[in-house]
Formats: C-alpha cells, sequence, structure tokens
C-alpha cells in the first residue's frame, strides 16, 4: 500500500445561488507522492465534498482545462506536483476573469480575444483544393511554430498585471496567435489583423512585465511575440514596412 | 485620450528609441559632467571655454537637443505606463496627459536653452 | 476598439479576482517595479543636465557656479542613486530587448543569434559609448 500524506488544502468556494461572496474551504486530502493538485481536487470531490466544481480534462497538460492559482501563482492543476508545496495549499480560481462557482470562470471574454484576431489562415484568392497543397519549408515553420503551440488554458491572462486594472486589453494569448498567422507564409491576412493587434488595447496596452511568459506552460513565450508585434506594428502604422508576411 | 491612443505607436517609438539613447549617453553625462564636472580630472574638458565651444557647435547642439528631448520623452511613456500599473486604469487620462505634457515642456525649455549657447 | 465584448450572462458571477501581489509582493514582479521606476531619477537627470545647458548659456560665472554646485554632498548623492539606476535601466534594457532582437520584423530575418548573446551585445555598445563619451568631455579626444 503505497503511503499516503494528508494535505491540507484550502479551497475558495462560491456558489451563487447561496453566497454572496467567495469563501475558503478547508479539506485535509491523503496524497499519494505522485499526486498533482488535480488528483487532489478529484479526491475532494469523489470522496469528501462532491458539491466542489472545478474543470478538467486531459490531465496530461495538452487540453488547457485545468488552469487554477495554486498559492497565488497561475499553474495547469495537472502538472503542480504536490510533493513541491509545503504547508497548506491553497487553490483559487484564475485571477482575471469573474467567477461563475467554485474553481470555474468565465473565459467568455477570452475566447472573444482570440477569435477577434482572426485565428485562421486568410487568402486573398483560396487555393482550390485540386491546386494542390501550400508547401512550406521548415525555416518558414520555424518562424512561428513557438507561438502556435498555445493550448489555450488563459494562464497569461490570469498572470498579466495590465489585464487586471484593464480588462479590455486584447491580452497575450490573442496577441502571440495574430502574430502566428501574420508570421506564417500561407497567411495574407495581416492587413486585416492589424486594426486589432495595432489598437490601443492590443499591443500598446502591454508594458513587458513578462509574467504571461513566465506562467505559460507551453514554452510560447507570448511577451516576446508581443514585442516583436509592436516593433512590426509601429513600423507598419509609419508605412516603412507594409503589412504582409515576408516569410 | 482618443488622440493619445491613435498616436500610440509615437509614444512607444519615443520610449524605445529614447531608450537605446539615454543607455547610450546618459551614464557618461552622468558620471562625466555631474559627477565628475567640479573635479580637477575635468577642469581642463568642461573649463568653460571648451564645455561652450563643444556645446554650441552644430554638432554639439544637435547632440544637446536630441538626447535630452528623447530621454524626457522615453521617461514620460515609462512614468505613464509606471503610474497605470501603481494606481489602476482609473488614472489612464492623467498619467498620459500629465506625463507627455511635462516631456513637451522640457523639450521646449531645451531647445530654447541650445539656441541661447 | 474593446475587444472584451460584454455577454449578456444569466449566469451571476462574483467579481475577478486581482494577480495577487503585484507591484511589489512578489520577487519576481519587483525587477519589473524597479525597472519601471528608473523613469524618475533619469528624469531627474535628464533636468539637472538640462539646468547645465541653461547655466553654460548664461557664461562663465554661471557655468562655474554650476559645477561648484554639484560638488555638495547632497549632489554628489543625488547623481549617484541616479546613476545607479540609470546603470540598471540600461543593463535591463538591452537584456529585455534581446526578445525583439530575436525575431523577424517585417523583411529583416531573425539573427539567428543565441539569446544570451544578443543580450549582452547592446551593453558592449553601450559600454563603449559611454568611455568614449567620458574621454571626449575630459578633453583626451576632440
Amino acid at each position: 500500500m503505497a503511503e499516503m500524506r494528508v494535505v491540507k488544502f484550502e479551497v475558495l468556494r462560491f456558489g451563487p445561488e447561496t453566497d454572496t461572496e467567495p469563501r475558503f474551504d478547508t479539506y485535509e486530502v491523503p496524497c499519494m507522492e505522485d499526486w498533482v493538485v488535480l488528483d487532489a481536487l478529484n479526491a475532494i470531490k469523489d470522496d469528501i465534498d462532491p458539491t466542489l466544481s472545478h474543470r478538467w480534462s486531459c490531465r496530461m497538460g495538452v487540453c488547457g482545462s485545468c488552469g487554477m492559482l495554486v498559492n497565488g501563482r497561475p499553474v495547469l492543476t495537472c502538472a503542480a506536483f504536490v510533493r513541491n508545496y509545503t504547508g497548506t495549499i491553497r487553490v483559487e480560481p484564475l485571477s482575471n476573469f469573474p467567477v461563475v462557482r467554485d474553481l470555474v470562470v468565465d473565459l467568455g471574454s477570452f475566447i472573444d480575444k482570440i477569435k477577434s484576431v482572426k485565428p485562421w489562415i486568410i487568402r486573398k484568392i483560396e487555393k482550390d483544393v485540386g491546386q494542390g497543397e501550400y508547401r512550406q519549408s521548415p525555416e518558414q515553420l520555424a518562424e512561428f511554430k513557438q507561438y502556435s503551440m498555445c493550448i489555450n488554458c488563459a494562464l497569461c491572462y490570469a498572470a498579466c498585471p495590465v489585464l487586471a486594472s484593464e480588462p479590455e486589453f486584447l491580452g497575450p494569448a490573442a496577441i502571440a496567435l495574430g502574430h502566428r498567422y501574420n508570421m506564417d507564409s500561407r497567411d495574407e491576412g495581416n492587413a486585416e489583423r492589424f486594426d486589432t493587434l495595432a489598437d490601443a488595447d492590443g499591443v500598446w496596452a502591454c508594458s513587458y512585465a513578462n509574467e504571461c511568459s513566465q506562467v505559460c506552460p507551453k514554452h510560447v513565450d507570448p511577451a516576446m511575440a508581443i514585442q516583436q508585434a509592436k516593433l512590426t506594428s509601429a513600423l507598419q502604422w509609419l508605412h516603412v514596412v507594409p503589412k504582409k508576411s515576408f516569410t | 485620450m482618443n488622440l493619445i491612443r491613435k498616436l500610440e505607436p509615437v509614444w512607444w517609438l519615443l520610449f524605445g528609441g529614447g531608450g537605446f539613447i539615454a543607455a547610450f549617453f546618459l551614464p557618461g553625462l552622468i558620471i562625466g559632467v555631474l559627477l565628475l564636472g567640479p573635479t580637477d580630472l575635468m577642469s581642463g574638458g568642461l573649463g568653460y571655454e571648451r564645455a561652450h565651444a563643444l556645446a554650441s557647435g552644430t554638432v554639439g547642439k544637435l547632440f544637446l537637443c536630441t538626447v535630452l528631448s528623447l530621454v524626457f520623452w522615453h521617461c514620460a511613456h515609462h512614468l505613464r505606463h509606471f503610474a497605470l500599473d501603481l494606481f489602476g486604469h482609473s488614472v489612464a487620462p492623467l498619467a498620459a496627459y500629465g506625463s507627455y505634457l511635462l516631456a513637451a515642456i522640457a523639450t521646449l525649455a531645451t531647445v530654447s536653452a541650445v539656441l541661447a549657447l | 476598439m474593446s475587444h472584451a465584448q460584454t455577454r449578456t450572462s444569466s449566469t451571476p458571477t462574483a467579481p475577478a479576482r486581482k494577480p495577487s501581489g503585484f507591484p511589489l509582493g512578489w520577487r519576481r514582479y519587483r525587477s519589473y517595479t524597479l525597472f519601471a521606476f528608473t523613469c524618475i531619477p533619469m528624469a531627474i537627470s535628464g533636468l539637472l543636465l538640462l539646468q547645465g545647458v541653461s547655466a553654460l548659456g548664461q557664461g562663465e560665472q554661471a557655468w562655474a557656479a554650476w559645477l561648484a554646485g554639484l560638488a555638495s554632498p547632497g549632489m554628489v548623492a543625488l547623481n549617484l542613486f541616479c546613476l545607479a539606476f540609470t546603470l540598471y535601466f540600461a543593463f535591463r534594457f538591452g537584456w529585455v530587448g534581446r526578445k525583439i532582437a530575436a525575431g523577424r520584423i517585417g523583411p529583416i530575418p531573425a539573427p539567428g543569434l543565441p539569446m544570451p548573446i544578443l543580450g549582452i551585445a547592446p551593453l558592449g555598445g553601450f559600454v563603449t559609448l559611454w568611455i568614449v563619451l567620458l574621454l571626449i568631455l575630459g578633453g583626451a579626444i576632440g
């Protein structure tokens, strides 16, 4: 029988039908050595308190569903090992998003912002299937590949200090995604994305705190994408550089 | 605020460009003039005749106007964002108008001081 | 242009919670806040230099008086304070700037150099110009 260590979890609870504001419930959870925080949350729901609500899916860091604040830091709870924390572990829903229930937040604004940068290949004239595939070299792929690794977990939005006071900020994931498509050799939509990206609430609201890149579990480095997008957009605004992909 | 928002690329380019200029020249100016200026080490180089000749030549005037103005515009943009970090978005108009107005005044003062050389 | 469209939701929600500890509560925020603060000492230095230009334009006596004024312990302390923050600014500006230098900007491709090199290279440029400017001001050149 594997050894279980009892760990105390302080979990934010909020139920709109019963609570006027969030509160914290404490649970003592027997945890195995290799457990992650998500395992503990599932154990709470299965064995201790079935009323706890939280989002999760793949439990292996690719779906982006289980993002929460653990001891104040945005992490994927499926990747946060219990053994790496000492004392009571505090679990809260992602910051900068309204709380629907317990650890579940309203991601509507995040989804809208992602959609607003038109994250798809835009062509002036669509290529017929019969005309064959788009060809792209490894070098062309390398121009944007890092920025394509985003799993839409919204940890970067939870970490961003600008978003804390300015909810209209387009945000790291959306800007990085827009930049990803602008850097894609198959794409011809740079001009179509410009007004959204190069807006005062777009790249220009970023103050380069770099918190987004610090918390990104897929090493997308959205802060880097944003700064590169700033310089590119500034030069495009001055009409020194045309609004197109150069790759 | 609309005008400020339309010109965001301008403020940022001044911040970045001004940052480079500041990084290149400000430490040398602080050490050479503000700290070592009164010392014997600089009595030859920064005696009135030479200092005035350096500063009032065409290159000197261009250097002083450009470097000092860009430093002020860089600081203004950074101050604007610093104020937003500290006080939140409610101070956005004051932070923007206030800091850029200060930079504009400092730039005018710089140009007039340089022209008076 | 606002991208946070207010969706009318029938679900009541609790207000968004702020990230904890910003701007000084966490160690990792402190270098960012320190960097932001540098704008004030740098502006002070700029204003002092502006004062010097003005003194220079008013003649020999004004210039000598201004220089002499800089020798007071208070002014030395202030200028050392400003220098410390200006140097911190320069190092960090080059270092965080390496991320912009690392990527393609329009037609100019990414330089393909390792990140640490991109971060340290500007510092070489900065230090070179500090030395050159000191030599010019000191009278060794020009």
